[in-house]
């Protein structure tokens, strides 16, 4: 997809409702999924004469997330009214951010790949801000009504909009990927964009020149990466097939008609609405203090995105391996654990194991990391390292131990041993390596010679004496054959 | 006479079983039925008599008795209750029953008190005359042809009438001691956030507080400790425990310096209310307190960022009235106009007025700031002056005396004249605007027999001085005392 003239400008808006037991401002359970009109108390409600009260927890959150993306925090917390009218907004107006929202600036760090080129970019957040969640609206086209739900009122949100710094879908997918995994990593969203945890807005704009801005769509109620994608692709088109023939375009907001592929009008920017913010009186001025947020820095034992440039420097994974063991937080971690044990040069390796092999194998037995400990799995890894075990077998293990609680040592020696068809020779090569090692030593040196003098039946003996030394199983025949070939008889 | 007692009177009474609970509220009862000036819009003579009846259970019991126990008393219709209909006295509401009690409510009814019903008001508590009420003006005791004053005017009214010994009201720009100080009462609008605002329905939520009317000093200090309670859900709400028994046992006063705010007396036009104040600036001068002169900088900024502060809280709290879930039911709106048409059908002009203001107080020119910002900063100069002036080590005064109306009661058609009409508030929009505690006391007649008042203003949390020389006038004089024919 190559404008050459146009430049694109995409910036991204991302609601992320926010985990916490109630909500921002009532203490009604903040998990709504459940029958209508069932999670609401009269705050909620906007009855007159109710007051909101802050839950503290969800500025915890606000700040682990800006430690996360390196956000500035601001010191205070001052609320403001947006107000308008709509039916799912009982109170009539939204309490929110204007002024002075919690967190501005920060990162996020994207990769991503065109034809077999890899591409960086940090792309910059403007700022992050609380705000309250509307009710729901449901329409009834058989009854010709519409039905408020009001579970979703009063949910917390996190808004965070990004600089209309991309260009391209690519910037824009791994923004979103990246952003949400933050969010899903470190407990702050659930991010299930189904359920309207997650929900994003896309501004384009398509200009000539690099710096300056187009006049901008927004696309809204975006709620997956597929409908992303084509309606960014759409709109793109859309843009420049009025601006080639020197129109204008009108800011407008519109939607996205997944059928037919198409983003469609819904109504006009050009005349924008006055929102009418003031301060929230009923709210004081909140303060933050250093020694919070250094509390909170502790606590974050470690940072999606440093890993995510662990993982590329240091480990030097691919692009899909990143992309693929990012998807799992607990597998990334274990597998930078275990990687302290094992060369680097494996990574990649390694990596495609876990994700190909060990995740699917978790996912079905959950008590596996109770069952196998971490320097049991580091052995196996070193042993397929080696090529002395498959694939196959450390399957074959693991089952056997999650379902039978067959013991760890004698698996593994089962395993190398029955391998046939994988890795024959190679593990041949060391079984001899290991014959001769023990052939060649003082005690055995005497009885060579006198094998090599004609005594045939020394051979037995000395066949006793590498069994006693060996860790693996072998038959006597073997061992007999294998001595004749070095001692060349 | 029984329905002139204090309420610690009536208390002691009560715990003594001098009368039984059931029995003085019905007393209140008779008088309130022979009511002809639209002072209650909403009594339940079921339920008082029912409650009645616990309390005496209560007391019989000996369990859970408190100064406050079988003590009746009203609430303005702003403040919500659950067992009656809160309206704000607008069209809006007029059929509103809450599922819960405002914090205020609660509190009065675990102490022990009978709640009476609810009192008439101005709509949203907007107004100075309590003539824009759906249910028709109040009328003053004294004077039938005069108003009471507003908002709180059926507040002060049923104190005034002698209908209940105590009131609760609200006061945003002097809705509480405006009325207090025609109806000849005594009023407190306590230091903002002391008071738990949860509950009560909003006019400006940065100015309102509700506060307590009642016959003397010492009434309204029994109230104001029942509840002054932090509560959890008012985010404004300090720390503040008002005791009632640390007012009784240390009722002296010693050191203290009362400012005396020249230019707001200055602008009084009324020449027998100046002549009364400054008599009770005598009292206490010949009672050894100190008085010096003080003149407030900036008072003609006073109203206009008043206006501009409560006009455009006013509009955002009353947007939650979208005719979809208030109003009427079961009407065919088709769209947007249609709702926008309706919903102009239920406020009155008072209002609407109000909603015109706070729109051009919000209207921005590119990057200029708007005349409510504007007032935000100058509310918080106008802070820090009464701040220094009042408190901290290097204080002026204790607390202030000024005026509370610049002339007295008037006729419906008297206020027509809208220059007055504004001007009136400029006594005691001051308090709101900074959050300070301020009392009105009765201290005279004029000739035409109407009630006049006086102001005491003092530092945050300073309550109980301000109702310690309440009090101490109180004691040597008897303007609180006397009351109007039924």
């Amino acid at each position: 997809m190559k404008y050459k003239q146009w430049h694109i400008h995409i910036g991204v808006e991302t609601h992320a409702q926010i985990i916490t037991k109630s909500k921002i401002f009532s203490s009604s359970c903040s998990y709504y999924n459940n029958d209508p009109n069932t999670q609401i108390n009269e705050i909620d409600l906007g009855i007159p004469g109710t007051l909101p009260k802050l839950n503290k927890k969800v500025i915890n959150k606000a700040i682990k997330f800006g430690l996360i993306i390196n956000s500035k925090i601001s010191n205070k917390i001052i609320f403001n009214r947006k107000n308008y009218f709509y039916p799912d907004l009982p109170k009539g107006y939204q309490i929110t951010q204007f002024n002075y929202p919690i967190l501005k600036g920060g990162f996020i760090l994207c990769t991503y790949k065109i034809n077999n080129n890899i591409f960086y970019k940090k792309i910059k957040i403007i700022q992050t801000h609380l705000e309250e969640d509307a009710g729901k609206l449901i329409h009834n086209k058989k009854f010709n009504k519409t039905f408020i739900d009001y579970n979703r009122a009063g949910v917390g949100l996190l808004e965070i909009i990004s600089e209309p710094c991309m260009s391209n879908i690519y910037e824009v997918l791994s923004y979103i990927k990246n952003l949400k995994n933050i969010l899903l990593w470190h407990n702050i969203c659930n991010c299930n964009m189904e359920n309207g945890n997650l929900r994003f807005d896309i501004n384009i704009s398509i200009s000539k020149s690099k710096k300056i801005l187009g006049k901008k769509c927004e696309i809204k109620n975006l709620n997956s990466f597929k409908n992303i994608k084509y309606a960014i692709i759409y709109e793109i088109e859309r843009q420049i097939n009025i601006l080639k023939f020197n129109n204008i375009i009108l800011e407008e907001t519109r939607l996205y008609d997944s059928k037919n592929k198409k983003t469609y009008y819904m109504r006009n920017k050009e005349n924008k609405y006055d929102y009418l913010y003031i301060f929230e009186p009923n709210l004081p001025i909140y303060k933050i203090n250093k020694n919070f947020i250094k509390k909170i820095k502790k606590k974050i034992k470690y940072n999606y995105q440093d890993i995510n440039t662990i993982l590329l420097h240091k480990y030097g994974l691919y692009y899909e391996v990143i992309d693929n063991l990012l998807k799992y937080k607990e597998e990334t971690l274990f597998f930078i654990k275990i990687m302290k044990y094992l060369k680097i040069k494996y990574s990649n390796l390694i990596a495609k194991l876990l994700i190909n092999e060990i995740i699917p194998l978790k996912i079905k037995y959950k008590e596996l990391n109770e069952k196998i400990s971490i320097l049991n799995f580091i052995y196996l890894l070193k042993l397929f390292i080696k090529k002395k075990i498959s694939i196959k077998n450390i399957r074959k293990i693991i089952e056997n131990i999650v379902n039978k609680n067959t013991n760890f040592d004698f698996l593994v020696n089962k395993y190398i041993l029955n391998d046939n068809k994988d890795n024959k020779d190679n593990l041949f090569i060391d079984k001899i390596n290991i014959i001769k090692k023990i052939l060649y030593k003082k005690n055995n040196e005497i009885l060579i010679n006198k094998l090599k003098l004609g005594k045939e039946k020394i051979i037995n003996v000395l066949v006793g004496n590498i069994i006693k030394e060996l860790k693996f199983k072998i038959k006597p025949i073997d061992i007999k054959n294998i001595i004749y070939n070095i001692i060349k008889l | 006479m029984i329905f002139n007692k204090c309420i610690n009177e009536l208390n002691y009474m009560i715990r003594s079983k001098v009368i039984s609970s059931y029995e003085l509220v019905k007393i209140f009862l008779n008088r309130i039925k022979k009511d002809k000036l639209n002072i209650f819009i909403n009594i339940n003579e079921k339920y008082i008599l029912k409650r009645a009846k616990i309390v005496d259970k209560i007391i019989h019991n000996n369990k859970n008795i408190t100064k406050f126990t079988g003590i009746p008393i009203a609430h303005k219709d702003s403040i919500i209750t659950k067992n009656f209909l809160t309206t704000a006295s607008s069209k809006i509401l007029k059929s509103f029953l809450s599922n819960y009690d405002s914090n205020v409510v609660k509190l009065l009814n675990n102490a022990g008190a009978i709640t009476i019903g609810k009192l008439n008001c101005d709509e949203f508590s907007i107004g100075s005359d309590n003539t824009s009420s759906i249910f028709g003006e109040c009328k003053n005791p004294w004077d039938k042809n005069t108003t009471t004053g507003g908002s709180s005017g059926g507040s002060a009214a049923s104190v005034a009438a002698r209908l209940v010994p105590c009131a609760t009201a609200t006061d945003t720009g002097g809705s509480l001691r405006l009325p207090a100080a025609l109806c000849g009462v005594t009023g407190i609008k306590p230091t903002y956030g002391i008071i738990s605002r949860y509950g009560m329905i909003p006019f400006a939520s940065s100015l309102d507080q509700i506060g307590i009317i009642a016959k003397t000093a010492e009434d309204c200090a029994i109230v104001l400790e029942q509840l002054c309670n932090k509560n959890n859900r008012d985010s404004a709400s300090e720390k503040y425990k008002f005791s009632f028994l640390s007012f009784k046992n240390n009722r002296e006063i010693r050191d203290i310096k009362i400012g005396i705010v020249n230019n707001l007396f200055d602008l009084v036009i009324d020449e027998e209310i100046k002549n009364s104040n400054f008599k009770v600036i005598n009292f206490f001068k010949k009672n050894n307190i100190s008085l010096i002169d003080i003149n407030l900088k900036n008072i003609e900024l006073y109203i206009p960022i008043y206006y501009a502060i409560s006009s455009v809280e006013l509009l955002s709290n009353l947007s939650c009235y979208d005719g979809i879930r208030y109003g009427y039911k079961n009407l065919n709106l088709k769209d947007k106009n249609d709702y926008i048409k309706y919903r102009n059908k239920f406020f009155g002009n008072n209002v609407k007025k109000r909603f015109l203001y706070a729109g051009i107080s919000l209207l921005q020119e590119n990057n200029k700031e708007n005349i409510y910002i504007k007032a935000l900063k100058i509310r918080k100069i106008i802070s820090d002056e009464l701040l220094n002036i009042l408190q901290g080590p290097n204080r002026i005064c204790d607390c202030l005396i000024c005026p509370i109306t610049p002339f007295t009661s008037w006729k419906k058609s008297d206020m027509q004249n809208n220059y007055l009409k504004n001007k009136i508030d400029i006594f005691t929009v001051l308090s709101n605007l900074v959050g300070l505690p301020s009392l009105s006391i009765p201290c005279g007649f004029n000739k035409e027999n109407h009630p006049i008042g006086i102001q005491l203003i003092g530092g945050k949390f300073t309550e109980e001085l301000i109702l310690k020389l309440a009090y101490i006038y109180q004691k040597n004089n008897n303007w609180h005392i006397q009351y109007p024919k039924l």
